[in-house]
């Protein structure tokens, strides 16, 4: 619960930046033009390198001073955007986050990648024209945000920066400081004009305020207006400071207490209604009713906190496909939709492992090479989609692909192979896919370091089935599979149906239940005292609370039915009395009846 | 009435002491004066208050003069890019 360390928060932004560092490379892998996206690349390494020096990693700052050179050399575009030059950035990108992950002691192949990026081709230094070097005058407004003193930076060190760079006129502006007796002295009122001379590169002079850019308006333009070099980047950049979202870092485990201290608080919240007899005076009740309006607005606003969206998990994959798609040697596109789709916290860390089971086997498996696709009249690069949606109480994630789809001849014979079925079982197309998910059925001829060692599916289902989730198969041959994973929002506090049967109190999840229905002695004499009821039209059976948990007496004359629906199927508890509907925390029913 | 002898540390830590003690002394004073010699160092944060010192004199319809500036925060005015005239409203 303690604080975290100014060196903790630095591996957090590091860890944030290093995974924008991985998209933007992507980015530029799949031929997005690389506009600003050198500088974000720049900007991201320097400030790894400043902070890391900053907090002692300074084996860290040492290789990113490397990558950032290098980075410097490609904005003047002295060095151009190649193919290689990403892959080196991508290396170097997983070098440092190794490095930052083992406390530095990780410093495998840092000396093989500074060799790389100094070694880079540079057709400019072969006969090319030379980057301008001329000296120029720069007029550069520098108003920083009111926060300036308490962000602890000092303007004096940035304006000492700057005169490093050449001759320079500094001239501080007061005009906006208040009196004394309106003053907040930790505020900055002042701002400065700069008038600079120097060879320096507008994105050079753009850095010595990058600690401070987020929040300040910074201008810098060429002193004349005949200037030939292009002043886009150096324009200013409105608007900016309203862009950053204000957010707080939290860490998670105290979030955790505070959904368990709601979770508490909605149980005992529960209880008290409970506790209320139903004519209970309005000097009670009312406060009562109150206070549950009150706890479950606190429960939703609390949950939503931890609610995260999945396209910070989908990202991630782009990586994942990006390397085993070389690996592999296929071509293959990731699409992603539905990324704001919101779980819980708790939900997508889970997540994670069962969707790299899933995409590496759509890789590996279902997407075919370029030149069978080509052979089967299909595009030559083969897609991988991560979708994800609402569904009530539910999220559905699905990874499809438009490979060849599940061989259902090679999974029966698999499965005989293995005794998991027997030779002559019959089995519908849907019973037969889910064989895929039993322990140790593997259907890959050979086992490549991707997957195909039999422990992926099994592992995918049980995690899943841990969430209280449900998995879906479908495939169409030739045309590709897909995989649904189906998953609660949340697993903190879930509604839950109180029912009672022989003083006995039962508690089913709201999100299974349909419908309450009753029924009479009347009835259950026309199904001839079978287990059936009919209900909308539609003969569905049902279990007596009572039968299966052998609880004494005689169940009351009229009964009361809950219909539920587990996935596909239809089921209905009968309990005795209703009392209620009070949230319940962590219920679990156990299996189906 | 004597000069405002400020002493020591003019920065951030004590910007909201001194401010107190510039309100007091300007309310007072007809003919502020501050005598700075003993300023031992000096931030952006101080420089700004002595603007607003000034400022409030102006409010006032006085003019506040500043005395022996001390070199430490001449160095911080240079460093700023305000001049000791402009400071204490010799320039404005």
């Amino acid at each position: 619960m303690a604080q975290p360390t100014p060196a903790q928060l630095f591996l957090l932004e590091a860890d944030d930046l290093l995974t924008r560092v991985e998209e933007i490379a992507l980015e530029l892998q799949e031929g997005v033009a690389a506009g600003d996206r050198i500088h974000q690349l720049f900007r991201a390494f320097h400030t790894i390198k400043g902070s890391g020096a900053m907090f002692g990693f300074d084996a860290v700052a040492a290789f990113t001073h490397h990558v950032e050179t290098t980075l410097d050399h490609v904005r003047e575009g002295s060095i151009p955007v190649t193919r290689e030059l990403i892959e080196l950035i991508l290396q170097a990108r997983d070098q440092i986050k190794a490095m930052l992950a083992s406390g530095q002691q990780s410093s495998g192949n840092t000396g093989k990648i500074t060799a790389a990026l100094q070694s880079l081709p540079r057709p400019g230094s072969a006969g090319a024209p030379a980057p301008e070097t001329k000296s120029r005058v720069w007029r550069i407004l520098f108003r920083p945000s009111l926060d300036l003193f308490l962000s602890g930076s000092n303007p004096a060190l940035l304006l000492d920066e700057l005169r490093s760079f050449g001759p320079c006129t500094v001239l501080m502006h007061d005009e906006d400081v208040p009196p004394l007796a309106r003053i907040q002295p930790d505020r900055c009122y002042l701002w400065w004009t700069i008038t600079l001379q120097t060879e320096r590169s507008v994105d050079e002079i753009r850095d010595v305020f990058l600690f401070v850019s987020d929040e300040s308006k910074i201008e810098i333009e060429p002193e004349e207006s005949t200037q030939t070099a292009p002043a886009g980047p150096a324009a200013a950049e409105p608007g900016k400071a309203s862009l950053s979202e204000s957010t707080v870092r939290v860490p998670s485990d105290r979030l955790d207490r505070l959904v368990n201290l709601v979770g508490e608080l909605v149980v005992n919240q529960s209880r008290l209604r409970q506790a209320i007899p139903r004519d209970a005076a309005a000097e009670l009740a009312a406060p009562v009713e109150e206070i549950e309006r009150l706890v479950d607005e606190l429960r939703d606003h609390v949950l939503a906190i931890r609610m995260m969206p999945l396209e910070t998990t989908f990202r991630r994959f782009k990586r994942l496909v990006h390397d085993l798609a070389a690996e592999l040697g296929k071509e293959i596109d990731l699409i992603t939709e539905g990324g704001k789709t919101e779980p819980d916290k708790t939900v997508l860390d889970q997540l994670a492992d069962p969707l790299v089971h899933l995409v590496r086997n759509s890789i590996d498996h279902g997407i075919e090479r370029a030149e069978e696709r080509l052979a089967r009249n299909k595009p030559r690069r083969g897609t991988v989609r991560m979708s994800a949606c609402h569904t009530g109480a539910s999220v559905v994630v699905t990874i499809a692909d438009d490979g060849r789809g599940l061989d259902c001849d090679a999974i029966r014979a698999k499965a005989i192979e293995k005794h998991l079925i027997a030779t002559d079982a019959r089995l519908s197309e849907k019973e037969t896919f889910h064989l895929i998910f039993q322990p140790g059925f593997s259907t890959a001829r050979e086992v490549t370091t991707v997957s195909g060692r039999g422990v992926g599916m099994d592992v995918v289902k049980r995690q899943i089935d841990a969430l209280r989730g449900e998995v879906a198969v479908a495939s169409r041959p030739g045309a590709g599979a897909s995989v649904s994973l189906t998953l609660p929002l949340t697993l903190a506090i879930i509604d839950g149906l109180l029912v009672a049967a022989a003083g006995n109190r039962f508690i089913i999840p709201m999100a299974a239940v349909t419908e309450n229905v009753e029924s009479g002695a009347a009835e259950r004499q026309r199904h001839n005292s079978h287990n059936l009821i009919a209900v909308r039209g539609q003969m569905i059976s049902y279990v007596r609370l009572r039968e299966v948990f052998r609880l004494p007496g005689e169940p009351p004359a009229m009964e009361k039915i809950v219909v539920v629906r587990i996935g596909d199927a239809r089921v209905r508890d009968r309990g005795g009395q209703d009392p209620g509907q009070p949230p319940d925390r962590n219920p679990t029913i156990g299996q189906v009846l | 009435m004597q000069p405002l002898e400020i002493t020591g540390y003019l920065d951030a830590y004590a910007a909201e002491q001194v401010r107190q003690t510039l309100l007091d002394y300007l309310r007072a004073a007809s003919a502020p004066e501050l005598d700075l010699a003993g300023v031992k160092a000096c931030d952006a944060v101080g420089i700004q208050l002595l603007c607003a010192a000034r400022r409030s004199a102006e409010v006032d319809g006085k003019r506040l003069a500043m005395r022996h500036i001390s070199e430490p925060l001449r160095t911080v005015c240079a460093a700023l890019g305000v001049t000791v005239e402009q400071l204490s409203g010799g320039v404005s």
